[in-house]
């Protein structure tokens, strides 16, 4: 092998930070920016995402070497399909509501760059376990730019955090909230500020690691 | 061969996947969709328990459910009956579920709307409301022996009519529940019936000896074991709180032991805590096994907060079972009124007889009766008097009744007690012809105190009261009275040529010797315009008494004076004594000096009375002594409101 | 009237991206020139249209008689990127022209979240937008028009405005995609008032 091995670690590193799909690669930004009202649904998405990543890593490296390339696109289309297809039905009977919650989105998953990113970017190129792991990785990266977005609008559009119906914090009183954080609109307006401030940080080491 | 591979490759993808989706699919798509009926049928699953997702929840067709306001019926086959229905709360419409199983038991009830006033009514809203009806039998909701909502009446009062309702075209349509033969309502009674009788029996109507009138009892039936009467079984009825409506119950009575077996109330339609609870069988418990002596003795446990109908109970029950010894036990149950008649006889000698003159006597707080004893050679040999007083207990009110016997001179003759509501045992002594024993025969002009009883001091005071005011009533106002004296329409309308009518309302007053009658002058539209006084006068002498009406209008007004008729001789007079100079008149009946007493005012005539005429002094200074009489009567009986 | 209604309000009221969030991706990637978002824009109008229509008779022809609606998702991605795959060849064989303008946009469909999000609300989801599980042809016909409307219209509106930015300067950490996004913020908010017109 020519190529440098890539390690568990360096997968994990990538998933949260260097490469993390949500603030540094910007994809699968639809259901960044629809799911991301309350940390609850930010948080059932972000385990969509993580199953259906997971799985899809796992079945596109298991059949690498046997698929075509020409071909390579629909099926892991169809996969991707049909894993989202599973993953809905068994939503919609354990979660109902969080299904309810997500609506079309979690349909959508489907269409998620990040996960076809993946296939084609690592799991194509990776064994199973690891592909496995950098499903797991980008999964949990993906999930926690997504909560955290979401954690944000909910903090300021609603004052409070509540979590599967009863975990709920009253933080800001109503007198100060602004709900312009939980419209729809409010999310372009914090992930951009968040993207900004995620910048500033980079660009800050990326410098101090120039002046080193 | 490439295009093949592909080709192949994606079809295989595809036919994986869509393996993989369905198989997935199949597996959830049943428990999704159970999920999704039990959610959108919540309730129906909790007022029905052991529903499934399979059972079809549909309506029933074709049913007509009448003023039951039912909005729909779920039969769900080999498990119960899930009924939709509303009502009229205090301010909105109750909509609520109401599951019965198969064995006409309630399973479940949800409230699933109400609109209420909180506090009036919409703790209908509130499940802990809902859990007294699981496992209730369908009877209680017909019977509406359900907890209402505390405060709410109006709202409870709708709930019950409308369970009721429910359960009542429940057991008409479905009947058993499982499609077998509906109870009629005869099998229900008698079913009822079997249930406080001993097992086996076999009832048979009887026909009472005695009469029931009064009693309230309906039907008598006896249980027969196959060789033994072994009980006797009571439908009586009484009107409880609720005037409109009757309460029907039975009870049963061990021949053995004289005892009560069971006791049911089949019917009430009494208003909601304040008697209706007489169908909650938690009341009827009390029954198992009681002594008849407790039922005589009134002796029951209370309805809370039923007074009325508590009352009426214990006393139909009381009397139900007077006439179950009398008539099967060969008992004598003596009632009141019999016991005052043995009570009468007993203060007199044998073979007299007694006349109720109350309605001639004046009226006393105490007095319930005055009777005129006579002997078998009609000479008055005394009076005697039923008093009816408070009692003593402080908790409630309570009366003492008694008989008290006077002679004509004036001897006490004794003393008996016929009927109380005192506390349990305070008046029972008193029964005894014990307490006046050191009094019987006394005058009642000295004083009289009737002897102590140790524990019934209070009781003891109520009734040495009572005698006191007695003996006092029976030395002042204890007066014979005659019956009104009638007089000619035409002397009335002499004495008030403006009235039309007069009717006779002396017996409203209190007697005077000297009046013979009072009459109110009523005008065309029979409204009372004034009064007429038929009174008497003496005269010349003692033999001669002048009869004469006199009109008096409302506002104190003299009308004219009317001689009736008299033996007076004015002329006479005037010859006798001779110092009469004749100025007004020579003839008694028509002298002018009666005008001054015509068109002026019963206060005037008080403050500024007519002289007696010189010469004539006996003759007008009776009829003045009679005037004056009649005003002061007037003031003081507040006749027609005067004062 | 009903269909201008549904039109109306697929195009400003419930506009795909700023409203639902429908194709993110190639809103903030596509739309840096004027030109490359009017060729998105009319490239996403012709596919979403075709694509709901025929989605739509799938599902109420085959899948619902064959009680196979579990499928939709799997034959609808399949539907769209061999339908993408068509017209792209379509285009090739007949108009250079218009495949020199559109072509490179056409695969990037196939992953558009807008065109397979629309196929699902109107098939599966038709609750939601048409208040009936069972809307006509023509109310989806309609819908689907609408939202492409309103995508290309908003696309199109966002590249200009970019386009103008590139002449200032900006903060370097507030380049891109930060400024973007809080350029669409502000559009979102100024669409968000056509919700009082519906």
């Amino acid at each position: 092998m020519a190529k440098k091995e890539i390690t568990f670690g360096k997968i994990f590193h990538d998933g949260f930070f260097k490469q993390n799909p949500v603030f540094v690669q910007f994809l699968g930004m639809c259901p960044t920016l629809a799911v991301t009202g309350s940390v609850e649904t930010a948080l059932g998405m972000g385990a969509g995402v993580i199953f259906v990543l997971v799985f899809s890593n796992l079945i596109v490296s298991l059949i690498r070497n046997w698929v075509p390339s020409e071909v390579r696109i629909p099926v892991y289309i169809v996969i991707i399909a049909a894993l989202v297809t599973i993953l809905e039905t068994v939503m919609q009977y354990y979660v109902l509501d969080l299904y309810l919650a997500l609506g079309t989105f979690l349909s959508l998953i489907v269409v998620n760059c990040l996960i076809l990113g993946r296939a084609e970017a690592f799991a194509s190129q990776n064994n199973p376990v690891k592909s496995a792991a950098d499903g797991l990785a980008m999964g949990l990266g993906f999930t926690g730019g997504i909560v955290l977005l979401g954690f944000f609008r909910e903090l300021f559009g609603k004052g409070s955090i509540t979590i599967w119906g009863d975990l709920g914090i009253q933080i800001i009183p109503e007198a100060f909230q602004i709900s312009i954080f939980a419209q729809a609109s409010g999310a372009f307006l914090v992930f951009g500020i968040l993207v900004a401030y995620i910048n500033k940080i980079k660009f800050r080491r990326l410098d101090q690691s120039e002046v080193a | 061969m490439k295009h093949v591979k592909i080709i192949i490759t994606l079809m295989i993808v595809v036919i994986v996947a869509t393996i993989g989706v369905s198989q997935v699919e199949q597996y959830f798509r049943p428990l999704i969709k159970a999920e999704a009926i039990k959610a959108a049928n919540k309730a129906k699953f909790k007022v029905l328990p052991g529903l499934e997702t399979t059972d079809d929840l549909s309506p029933e067709e074709g049913l007509d459910f009448g003023d039951t306001r039912i909005q729909e019926v779920i039969k769900v086959e080999g498990k119960g009956y899930i009924y939709t229905a509303k009502f009229q709360g205090f301010d909105s419409q109750i909509e609520y579920l109401l599951g019965i199983d198969m064995n006409n038991k309630v399973t479940g009830y949800i409230t699933l709307y109400q609109g209420d006033t909180p506090g009036y009514g919409a703790q209908i809203g509130d499940p802990e409301n809902w859990e007294q009806f699981a496992g209730k039998p369908l009877e209680d909701l017909q019977n509406g022996d359900i907890d209402g909502l505390s405060g709410a009446t109006i709202t409870t009062a709708g709930w019950v009519s409308s369970l009721k309702k429910v359960s009542e075209f429940h057991e008409t349509q479905f009947g058993d529940g499982s499609g077998g033969p509906i109870e009629t309502p005869e099998e229900k009674l008698l079913r009822q019936k079997k249930e406080i009788l001993p097992e086996g029996v076999t009832l048979t109507d009887y026909t009472p000896t005695q009469d029931i009138t009064g009693t309230g009892i309906t039907s008598i039936e006896v249980a027969n074991d196959g060789t033994n009467d072994v009980a006797v079984l009571y439908t009586a009825e009484f009107v409880g709180y609720n005037e409109d409506d009757i309460i029907e119950y039975i009870i049963s009575f061990d021949l053995d032991s004289g005892n009560v077996i069971g006791y049911k109330t089949l019917y009430a339609n009494d208003t909601a805590g304040l008697g209706n609870e007489i169908i909650n069988s938690d009341n009827w418990i009390q029954f198992e096994g009681k002594d008849y002596q407790e039922l005589l003795d009134q002796s029951i446990d209370k309805i809370a907060g039923a007074t009325v109908t508590t009352n009426a109970w214990s006393s139909s029950l009381q009397k139900v079972t007077q006439f179950h010894r009398q008539e099967f036990e060969g008992e004598v149950i003596l009632t009141k009124e019999e016991r005052i008649e043995l009570a009468k006889e007993a203060l007199f000698p044998t073979g007299v007889t007694f006349t109720d003159i109350t309605e001639s006597k004046k009226s006393d707080f105490i007095v319930t009766k005055i009777f005129e004893v006579k002997n078998d050679s009609d000479e008055v040999i005394g009076t005697l008097y039923l008093s009816t007083t408070i009692g003593a207990s402080y908790s409630e009110p309570t009366y003492i009744q008694f008989l008290m016997g006077v002679d004509t001179e004036n001897n006490l003759t004794g003393l008996m007690m016929v009927d109380d509501s005192e506390t349990e045992g305070r008046a029972d002594t008193f029964y005894e012809e014990s307490y006046d024993d050191s009094i019987e025969g006394s005058s009642i002009e000295s004083d009289l105190e009737i002897d102590a009883v140790a524990g019934s001091t209070i009781t003891k005071n109520a009734l040495q009261e009572a005698v006191g005011h007695l003996i006092f009533y029976h030395l002042n106002y204890f007066v014979e009275r005659v019956d009104p004296l009638a007089v000619d329409t035409v002397e009335l309308e002499a004495a008030y040529p403006t009235a039309t009518t007069f009717e006779s309302v002396y017996l409203d007053y209190d007697y005077n010797e000297v009046i013979g009658n009072i009459y109110a002058a009523k005008d065309a539209s029979d409204a009372v315009i004034g009064y007429v006084y038929y009174a008497k006068a003496d005269g010349n002498n003692d033999e001669i008494e002048i009869w004469f009406t006199w009109g008096v209008a409302l506002d104190g007004t003299t009308q004219q004076l009317n001689i009736v008729s008299d033996s007076e001789t004015w002329d006479g007079a005037a010859g006798q004594y001779g110092t009469y100079d004749g100025s007004f008149g020579t003839n008694f009946t028509t002298t002018t000096w009666l005008d001054l007493f015509e068109g002026v005012t019963f206060t005037s005539l008080q403050s500024d009375p007519v002289d007696t005429v010189s010469g004539v002094t006996n003759s007008t200074g009776g009829m003045r002594t009679t005037i004056d009489l009649i005003i002061t009567y007037h003031f003081e009986q507040s006749v027609g409101g005067a004062n | 009237m009903e269909y201008i209604a549904i039109a109306f309000g697929a195009i400003f009221v419930n506009n795909v991206i700023l409203n639902q969030f429908y194709g993110i991706c190639p809103f903030l990637g596509v739309s840096t020139k004027k030109s490359s978002a009017l060729s998105m824009g009319m490239a996403v109008t012709f596919v979403m249209t075709s694509s709901t229509m025929i989605a739509h008779l799938l599902y109420t022809r085959v899948l619902i008689p064959n009680n196979l609606e579990y499928l939709s998702t799997i034959i609808f991605i399949l539907v769209i990127a061999s339908f993408v795959q068509f017209v792209e060849m379509v285009i090739k064989k007949f108009s250079s022209a218009i495949y020199n303008a559109l072509g490179v946009y056409l695969p990037l469909i196939t992953t558009n979240c807008a065109v397979l999000g629309v196929a699902i609300d109107t098939t599966r989801n038709s609750q939601k937008i048409f208040q009936t599980t069972t809307p006509t042809f023509w109310q989806i016909t309609f819908y689907a028009v609408g939202i492409s409307i309103g995508y290309a219209l908003v696309i199109f509106l966002f590249s200009a405005i970019r386009e103008e930015m590139d002449a200032y300067p900006i903060k370097r950490n507030w380049q891109g995609i930060p400024i973007a996004l809080i350029t669409a913020f502000i559009m979102a908010m100024i669409f968000s008032g056509f919700g009082g017109v519906v």
